[in-house]
């Protein structure tokens, strides 16, 4: 479970890339969940990673996909 | 003797509540920081006083009308009936007060704040007209609908709740009734006077939106028929007016409990509503508690979707209708994307209400205390709700992807994919994968706001705004900064690059939103479960 969030919060940080870290983004969900109910049961002394790693991962996901679309968009429009 | 003593006491009470206090500095902060944007791009030159002056008005008048439509939905819409639920309702009537202090009690106590909050509107108007660009009545007429809109959305919110119990219903019933009379007035209006020989019945529906009032109030409009808009905003009192009296006349005969229905909705009073199960259904409840008693429990109540079904259906009927319609005279994937982003929000913001009333309830009731005390952990508790969802609303977001492939299929069937409209379809399937992510989302916040919440209506409003309002309100804020601070305005911004950006905003705010409601489920459950209202308020 500490190792799941610490690998959380490193591809939640690799994530931050935008469009390039947008699959790391993905992992970074696919594993906070993993690790959310891992630890539904039991303390986990990691969750500071986890949250933080959710927190770039969202960011991350955001801002590949607005960068992502506004690219298409314009490709699109020509 | 005091006049209205209700009301008076309510009013000194709202006068020093610290929410109507940040209720009213929050607004004029935003109103401040727009005005602030509109002086720093005069300044810098990047448009001149007038545009900006008009901007600012369209922007800040679009919003105030807005906030004053829904106003109700977080006021006045959970008052009265919240008091027939906790039972307090009675002891008020057994003093010398009436229905009419009740009813105007309630509504200036809940509106108060939100009422200031429009009127910290009006200066930044003001501003506009120093700026240029917009006449004196234009501020004033813009002042009035908002506070008619206000009226109307308050009395709309107290007519609801004086005759409904549960707060879903009051919550959805007084939406159903804003956008009934908002959207679907002008809607058959438009069309009745496109059909019918004389205008008159057409106007007549047409004039009853505040909508319409906000149309007409423009310079243009007004000055080339001025009756039309004085009309308009009469329409829209009369009806507030004849909302406010129902609610009075109806209150003193419908909040007690009635020993014949057994406190049971007229839908389960039906002959025959109550039946046993069917051997294969049994079976299957027995396999549910054998899997978790959750899910058992959560398979009881399969009257509440009848009315769900109505409701969707009723709201697709129109959509189509309104698509089938316009589709002849314009073209149609705005018309589809209209139709289907109207219908997802129907659809989401009847899962909201769901999912933030689940556990809150239960909190309230203590029953989830008393779940506590079996060997059920936290997730399976919310299994069971999620189940309960899932077979609530499953096959309704099923059958509005099946109504968004054919709307997109008959789209597609006429679409130049030469043409620049080929973002069009990328869009409307974005929508309809944002259903489904938001579907899921809404559920799981609005479970865990549900336990958090003070009270079920403001879990149901953190929900909507969390994960389908933020998103709207960060593109907004993007259209405002663009329109203030470039020279050409919103004008040349690609319609895809807005669409493209709610698309993000909405994943980043959904995923934010789930982190937290997870967290706080997980971490805080049996200690947020078994608090009382004033420890919440203390936490």
């Amino acid at each position: 479970m500490i190792e799941v969030s610490l690998r959380c919060f490193v591809f939640g940080l690799i994530g931050l890339i935008p469009v390039l870290g947008f699959p790391l983004a993905v992992l970074t969900v696919i594993h906070f969940w993993k690790a959310r109910l891992a630890a539904a049961s039991e303390w986990n002394p990691a969750h500071a990673y986890l949250n933080c790693g959710l927190l770039f991962a969202a960011l991350g996901c955001g801002a590949s996909i607005i960068l992502f679309g506004i690219v298409l968009v314009a490709l699109l429009v020509q | 003797m005091t006049f209205l003593p209700i009301v008076q006491r309510e009013l000194l009470v709202a006068a020093r509540r610290r929410s109507t206090y940040r209720m009213r500095i929050g607004v004029a902060l935003v109103a401040m920081l727009l005005a602030i944007g509109s002086y720093f791009a005069v300044n810098v030159g990047w448009q001149s006083p007038a545009g900006v002056g008009k901007n600012l008005f369209h922007c800040v008048a679009v919003f105030a009308l807005a906030g004053s439509l829904f106003a109700g939905l977080g006021t006045t819409a959970d008052s009265i009936s919240r008091e027939k639920r906790e039972g307090t309702l009675g002891f008020l009537f057994l003093t010398d007060l009436r229905s009419y202090d009740v009813v105007l009690g309630k509504c200036f106590a809940t509106s108060l704040s939100s009422f200031f909050a429009i009127v910290t509107i009006a200066p930044v108007l003001g501003i506009s007209l120093l700026l240029g660009g917009v006449t004196p009545g234009e501020i004033w007429r813009a002042m009035l609908v908002a506070l008619i809109s206000f009226l109307f959305s308050i009395s709309a919110g107290m007519f609801v709740s004086a005759i409904t119990r549960d707060t879903r219903n009051a919550i959805g019933g007084t939406f159903a009734l804003i956008l009934l009379f908002t959207l679907v007035a002008p809607a058959c209006g438009y069309l009745v006077k496109a059909n019918a020989a004389s205008p008159g019945p057409g106007l007549f529906l047409s004039h009853l939106s505040p909508v319409s009032c906000f149309l007409l109030a423009a310079d243009n409009q007004f000055s080339a028929q001025p009756e039309l808009f004085w009309t308009a905003c009469s329409a829209v009192i009369i009806t507030s007016l004849i909302f406010l009296t129902l609610a009075i006349y109806l209150l003193p005969r419908v909040w007690q409990d009635n020993p014949k229905n057994n406190g049971r909705s007229p839908m389960n009073r039906r002959p025959g509503a109550i039946r046993s199960d069917s051997p294969r259904k049994k079976r299957w409840r027995e396999k549910l508690l054998n899997q978790n008693p959750a899910l058992w429990l959560a398979a009881r109540d399969d009257h509440k979707r009848v009315s769900l079904w109505v409701g969707v259906v009723i709201g697709a009927l129109f959509a189509v209708g309104v698509y089938l319609y316009c589709r002849q005279s314009m073209e149609r994937f705005p018309v589809m994307l209209v139709c289907a982003f109207t219908l997802h929000a129907a659809v989401k913001f009847l899962i909201a209400i769901d999912a933030s009333h689940g556990l809150a309830d239960e909190r309230r009731s203590g029953a989830l205390e008393l779940l506590l005390a079996t060997p059920l952990s936290p997730l399976e508790i919310l299994q069971g709700h999620l189940f309960s969802l899932r077979r609530k609303f499953f096959l309704v977001i099923v059958g509005v992807l099946v109504l968004d492939a054919c709307w997109l299929f008959d789209g597609l069937i006429t679409l130049d994919l030469s043409s620049d409209e080929l973002m069009l379809p990328v869009s409307f399937l974005g929508a309809m994968l944002m259903l489904m992510v938001d579907a899921y989302t809404l559920s799981w916040v609005g479970l865990c706001l549900g336990l958090v919440a003070k009270t079920s209506r403001r879990a149901f409003l953190t929900t909507m705004f969390q994960i389908l309002l933020l998103p709207w309100v960060g593109i907004m804020a993007l259209l405002m900064c663009l329109a203030l601070l470039t020279e050409g305005g919103i004008s040349g911004i690609e319609p895809g690059w807005l669409f493209v950006t709610w698309f993000g905003m909405s994943v980043m705010f959904n995923l934010l939103f789930f982190g937290l409601a997870t967290n706080n489920f997980f971490n805080h459950f049996r200690s947020h479960a078994v608090m009382t209202y004033d420890s919440i308020k203390r936490f």
